[in-house]
């Protein structure tokens, strides 16, 4: 595995997150991995107004604010007409492990989860991930965001593979950490 | 991704930031105090989304500082409060977590020992009493 690239030096972060004292230390943290910007907004509108007026190079947000959550916020973000805007990589921070609540953060657009409680090599290898190791932007009539898919594999059937059946994938081929259990 | 992963840079700004959960950690049996406080009050008061909230809140810091006992019952608890807000309050159970979180708070119960899993062996059993998972 190639090391992770966490040269975050020029790097504008904003924290969108109601628990202050947990959304601090992830400051703090991020301040230590020399991230050159951190802001932090306390709830949906004031974080819709900071990124009106501000560019940023990522968003952590977390998924339960007391006025809107973590995923509205995605949505919003993801059909923004502002282009930069719209394909700013999200990190959603979170206690919802459950497989549903990953797949409704995917769907939503979101880059990376980042699962409470938070570690610092978490937080740093998701970081990288979501700032250096970016998936292509899909826009289509349903979906806005990262391409679901993390892994390109190879696929031999017919050309109309609609109307094929395709396997799922073996459990340990899941892609989603799901090592905490939660839900 | 294991530590020997990281470069000796990377992994001098991983100290450096562990430092900083350390040093949270000291003091964050106060905080999860106010946490349990908070929780009673809106218990008492039958607001349970608050009550979700405040377990969210436990649930997601309390591990980061050294309390995954605390994570894995607030967690816990959370499952059962939000049917709850739908079905109407459940007492008994809402009782048996608040006195554990307490239990946890009084006796320094951070992780796995004879005690912890003595508490969480007789929740079970209180919980299969009223056939709840």
């Amino acid at each position: 595995m190639s090391p992770l690239n966490t040269d975050f030096k020029f790097k504008k972060i904003l924290i969108v997150d109601d628990d202050l004292y947990l959304a601090k230390i992830l400051r703090s943290i991020l301040e230590t991995f020399e991230v050159a910007q951190v802001r932090m907004a306390k709830s949906y509108d004031e974080a819709i107004t900071i990124i009106n007026n501000h560019p940023f190079d990522c968003i952590f947000v977390d998924n339960m604010m007391s006025d809107k959550n973590g995923l509205m916020l995605a949505k919003h973000i993801r059909q923004s007409k502002d282009i930069n805007l719209q394909k700013i990589p999200m990190i959603l921070c979170t206690s919802f492990t459950g497989l549903q609540s990953i797949l409704d953060a995917r769907d939503a657009g979101i880059t990376e989860i980042l699962a409470k409680p938070i570690s610092p090599e978490q937080i740093m290898e998701k970081i990288s991930n979501a700032l250096f190791k970016q998936r292509p932007f899909i826009v289509s009539d349903s979906y806005y965001g990262p391409d679901r898919r993390r892994r390109i594999r190879d696929y031999d059937g017919s050309a109309d593979r609609r109307n094929n059946s395709i396997p799922l994938p073996e459990k340990n081929e899941m892609v989603i950490d799901d090592k905490k259990e939660d839900e | 991704m294991t530590k020997d992963q990281f470069t000796l840079e990377q992994r001098e700004l991983l100290l450096q930031a562990n430092k900083i959960i350390s040093d949270a950690s000291i003091n964050y049996s106060d905080i999860l105090e106010q946490h349990v406080q908070a929780l009673k009050k809106s218990l008492d008061s039958e607001n349970l989304i608050e009550a979700v909230k405040i377990c969210y809140r436990i649930q997601s810091q309390a591990g980061t500082f050294g309390w995954p006992l605390a994570t894995e019952i607030s967690g816990w608890f959370k499952r059962l409060l939000m049917p709850q807000i739908e079905k109407g309050v459940n007492a008994k159970v809402n009782t048996l977590f608040l006195d554990s979180l307490n239990i946890i708070l009084k006796d320094k119960l951070k992780s796995e020992s004879n005690t912890a899993v003595n508490l969480l062996l007789h929740m079970e059993a209180e919980l299969k009493k009223q056939d709840i998972r």
